[in-house]
């Protein structure tokens, strides 16, 4: 990480670029006064300055346009001073509320409060954000406690909370369709309000917690010199940051409760304001303020000449402009950043194996997963008892039982198979990254799956139902070859690298996901089923999508020992004369064909190559050979069960699998960072 | 291929026997009891659905619904369907007279995923399905019964609701039916244009809306001339103001800003969860809310929330019924 000195710039360049932000701050936000539907130009704003308007173009100015400029300018320079606070906190120029979950947090707990239709008011929502905020990136130290915070595990746990907070919010949304595209909406961010009332109110938080940031700038100046150095000259290290923190936190709570889960703006300002060349706090920390602003009233306004309001289909939320330019934004960030992670050896240790032997273990994992098929096979939505499911299993079952089973038994197949893939490919893209928290999602490969697969319902709402499956496979694979492309440099491939590129690469497909969905209003549910990985109606047919990845699940295994290899660090290898680049490349390319091909089948199932890698080596211990297989059984034991949970808990309506998994993945990941600090 | 996988994703399976059971997919008690008899008179029916015609031996009795349009037209054609989907949130979009759902109807799950095995336990001998909705369940769907499946969006929209409701009424054996309660849309609105004319109010402007909120910030859809809602108030000789715009389904999302460009002179009817409405609530106090002619000239008239502008005839006949009460004629 780059620790260089709090240089003092010179006054003038200060004032220069101080000066110019200014400028380019009331600039943007003039023009942002000059758009919206009712044709009150940047002409009429200006004459209204001048005390020159008339009854409409004020009523205009007060009841639209001021409380949108205003909630702009609240949460950017929220935004951007959390961010600033964050990156400078953790030295860490890939830090920020968004990716450190604190923006998801909130989010999560603000839809779950409107779920309870709890009508809170502005003070509940705030108070909700913050706690959600503040539990959010809690449960991101956790993950993290006693192990080296380097910069891409941060980034990781980060990441991984951040899924699990909106897989759940998705799952509130989904209850409740009718509101499922207003919740879309307001879930990626957007700055419309209902009059200056609330961005004031937040506003006035705002203006509070901005001057207390600023008496931190002394020890978070001292701070960039290294912990130790900063201790040696007097800074109580672990308060201040803890401090620090919590003022983030709370900065990016009032983000999201003025305007939604926006992200990036946190985390372009303060780069950008050190790429002016600002690096003493006291300075940078109003600078990210004004830069944050100024970028998100921008991306509105882009939002808003881009796509007209009164254009149909409705706004373009502005979260998803911010991700479609932060994103790259970040993907370049980390193409540069150094990871810390590069030689660290073994990140993926194993809790000690169990006593039994690795057979018996084995046997007892597909003894489970029969269990969990024929219990599959018995609950759901019609009840047909262990007689009647008897009866069909030794082919004397009534016709109805029959064919209840018939429409179990596929989705089931489905279901299992592809939680086999995912799980050897988490246990794969572990192996590359060298870290337990990496998940096949987050090298962009599911990201690029749904970006594909939205695309060809928008271009060809008329394609066969083969080409989706064809569209995704070809866009997780497009994304992940990206991805390498990108995170190569100087031939050489460095894991975590690869990672915060699919971070970004995840965030800017999503957010071309989101443009093209919200271009066809009329699909949103169904997109959002898909996105959110369904087993729903899948038959034989859909097994044959997964027959590349379970070839490639085989090879995988077959090739444990090469696999093993990236397990040991760079070093080692390297002194055995070994070229790791080309075995990296192989298994990355084994992890993108297994999730792709699954997304494909099933759409985005998230958490099994997660958990089930990470169960499958306290249970069985290390060694590729017997990870793969242990958790392509656990990781089809777990999507069967989340598929009979999906099938009957609502029943006779369905919850998609990809959010029972994540609904069952965030607790264990919560217990299992608990238990093992070293994670 | 596909045949070999299938083969080999089976042998693999321990539970070799239920190869029978999931393979052969056999429904093949089809011709279960239902109530047989079709009051359409034995011959062949042919529906045209979206995926072509649909061949009936009889007209079907047991019908499963999984849009909410067509399980109001079933109710109009006097069949009441064995099961409907999302039937909870049903009652409380759709509330036109002879629109509400019999208790004892099975609820299928959502629409957009209603479950398999509920359906087939029902035994229908019709599914009727939206072609958007249904892409991924069409093939099993067709498995359990004959399926009919319709779009609603195609252009002009009032004049292909009248073709898929007459297919869906040869369906059930109801065509003539379907002739009355279509014309009921025409005496209604006649009958509209003629309360308006007396009242003054004929040829008056209108904007139709749908309000809600989201965490404070009030979302409002406007219907425009595409809109089925829009054109069965046109055959009252009532004009929309609305130009803006419009989606697939003819409405144009739009904040408050946006209603500016509905003429000062226009009344606003709207929609509304009275738990959630916005025009009472966020915008009552809001300078660009106030600012707007018809807030200002006190034509601002919530109709019945339960006005389904996505509906069938019955909920046609209902949006006439409360316009017309909204121009106090």
């Amino acid at each position: 990480m780059t620790t260089k000195a709090a240089a003092v710039p010179r006054r003038s360049t200060t004032l220069l670029v101080s000066g110019v932000a200014a400028l380019a701050l009331l600039g943007v936000a003039v023009l942002h006064l000059g758009l919206g539907a009712a044709g009150v130009g940047v002409g009429d704003v200006l004459n209204a300055v001048r005390g020159d308007a008339d009854e409409h173009t004020r009523a205009v100015l007060v009841g639209s346009r001021i409380p949108r400029t205003l909630a702009g300018l609240v949460a950017g320079v929220a935004l951007g001073v959390s961010g600033a606070l964050i990156q400078g906190a953790k030295r860490n120029p890939l830090a920020a509320p968004e990716t450190l979950g604190a923006n998801a947090g909130a989010y999560l707990a603000v839809t779950a409060l409107l779920f309870t239709g709890a009508n809170a008011g502005l003070l509940g929502t705030g108070f909700a954000a913050f706690a959600g905020a503040l539990l959010a990136v809690g449960l991101v130290y956790l993950l993290l406690a006693g192990g080296l915070a380097t910069p891409g595990k941060v980034l990781l746990a980060g990441t991984t909370v951040q899924l699990a907070a909106t897989a759940v919010a998705e799952f509130l949304q989904m209850l409740d369709e009718r509101r499922t595209q207003g919740v879309f909406f307001w879930g990626n961010g957007t700055l419309l309000q209902a009059g200056p009332d609330r961005p004031l109110a937040i506003g006035a938080v705002v203006a509070l917690a901005v001057p207390v940031a600023l008496l931190l700038a002394r020890p978070l100046d001292l701070m960039a010199l290294g912990d130790q150095t900063a201790e040696a000259l007097g800074v109580r290290v672990a308060r201040v940051r803890l401090a620090v923190l919590t003022l983030a936190v709370l900065l990016a709570a009032a983000a999201v409760t003025v305007a939604g889960p926006i992200g990036f703006v946190g985390l372009v300002a303060p780069v950008a304001a050190r790429l002016l060349g600002v690096r003493a706090h006291a300075v940078l920390l109003p600078l990210a303020g004004a830069l944050g602003a100024a970028l998100l009233l921008a991306a509105d306004a882009a939002a808003q000449i881009v796509r007209p309001p009164s254009a149909g289909y409705g706004e373009l939320p502005v979260g998803v402009i911010t991700a479609l330019v932060g994103g790259p934004v970040f993907i370049l960030l980390a193409r540069r950043v150094a990871t810390g992670d590069a030689d660290t050896g073994a990140a993926v240790t194993a809790a000690s194996p169990g006593r039994l032997r690795f057979p018996a273990v084995l046997g007892l994992g597909l003894a489970a997963l029969v269990v969990a098929v024929v219990v599959g096979l018995r609950v759901g939505d019609v009840g047909i008892g262990w007689a009647r499911l008897a009866a069909v299993l030794t082919g004397s079952g009534d016709a109805m039982a029959e064919s209840v089973v018939s429409y179990r038994f596929p989705r089931i197949m489905v279901a299992a198979v592809s939680g086999a893939c995912l799980a050897v490919a988490g246990v794969a893209v572990q192996s590359v990254v060298r870290n337990p928290l990496a998940e096949p999602s987050l090298v962009g490969v599911t990201g690029g799956a749904s970006a594909g697969a939205v695309l060809v319902i928008l271009v060809i709402p008329a394609a066969p139902a083969i080409m989706l499956p064809i569209a995704a496979a070809a866009g997780g694979a497009l994304a992940l070859a990206l991805v390498v492309l990108i995170a190569r440099r100087g031939g050489g491939l460095d894991p975590t690298r690869v990672v915060l590129v699919g971070i970004g690469m995840a965030a800017t497909t999503m957010a071309l996901t989101y443009v093209m969905v919200s271009s066809a209003q009329m699909n949103i549910a169904s997109a959002l089923t898909w996105l959110a990985g369904s087993t729903y109606a899948r038959d034989y047919d859909s097994l044959v999508w997964l027959v590349v990845p379970v070839l490639t699940a085989i090879a995988v295994t077959a090739s444990a020992r090469a696999v093993d290899l990236l397990d040991l660090g760079d070093d080692l290898p390297r002194s055995l004369g070994l070229s790791l680049g080309r075995a990296r490349l192989m298994v990355l390319a084994a992890a993108a064909a297994l999730a792709a091909g699954t997304a494909a089948a099933v759409g985005a199932i998230g958490f099994v190559g997660l958990v089930a890698p990470h169960l499958a080596r306290r249970i069985a211990g290390n060694g590729t050979a017997r990870v793969a297989p242990m958790a392509a059984v656990l990781g089809a034991v777990l999507v069967v069960i989340a598929d009979a949970v999906g099938r009957s808990l609502l029943a006779p309506s369905e919850i998609p699998v990809g959010v029972v998994t994540a609904l069952i993945g965030t607790p264990y990941l919560v217990w299992l960072l608990r238990r093992t600090p070293h994670a | 291929m596909q045949r070999l996988f299938r083969a080999l994703a089976i042998g693999c399976t321990a539970v070799v026997t239920l190869s029978a059971a999931a393979c052969g997919g056999s429904v093949d008690d089809q011709n279960n009891g239902g109530s047989g008899g079709g009051q359409g008179g034995g011959g062949a029916i042919t529906v045209a659905t979206a995926r072509g015609p649909v061949a009936l031996a009889k007209p079907a009795t047991r019908v499963v619904s999984l849009e909410w349009v067509h399980t109001e037209e079933l109710l109009a054609l006097g069949v009441t369907p064995v099961g409907n989907a999302d039937g909870k949130t049903y009652g409380e979009w759709v509330t036109a007279p002879g629109a509400a759902l019999p208790a004892g109807v099975a609820d299928v799950g959502t629409r957009q995923e209603p479950s398999l095995e509920k359906i087939r336990a029902l035994s229908p001998d019709l599914i009727v399905v939206d072609e958007e909705r249904s892409k991924n369940s069409y093939d099993q769907l067709k498995a359990i019964a004959p399926v009919v499946s319709f779009t609603y969006t195609d252009k002009p929209q009032l004049r292909h609701l009248k073709t898929t409701f007459t297919e869906l009424a040869k369906a059930v054996g109801k065509e003539q039916r379907a002739a009355e309660v279509f014309a009921r849309i025409d005496t209604t609105a006649t009958a509209v244009r003629a309360r308006l004319t007396k009242a003054g109010k004929a040829g008056s402007e209108y904007a139709l809306a749908m309000g809600f909120s989201l965490n404070g910030t009030p979302t409002i859809r406007l219907l425009g001339d595409d809109a089925l809602a829009a054109q069965v108030l046109n055959l009252a000789g009532l004009k929309n103001g609305w130009k803006g715009k419009p989606d697939a389904w003819g409405m144009t999302t739009v904040g408050v800003e946006g209603l500016t460009k509905v003429p000062a002179s226009a009344t606003f009817l709207y929609t509304a969860n009275p738990k959630d409405d916005p025009f009472t609530g966020e915008l009552k106090d809001n300078a660009v809310w106030k600012d707007l002619g018809f807030v200002k000239g006190g034509r601002v008239t919530p109709i019945d929330p339960g006005t389904w502008y996505f509906g069938g005839p019955l909920s046609a006949v209902h949006l006439l019924e409360e316009a017309a009460k909204a121009f106090k004629s």
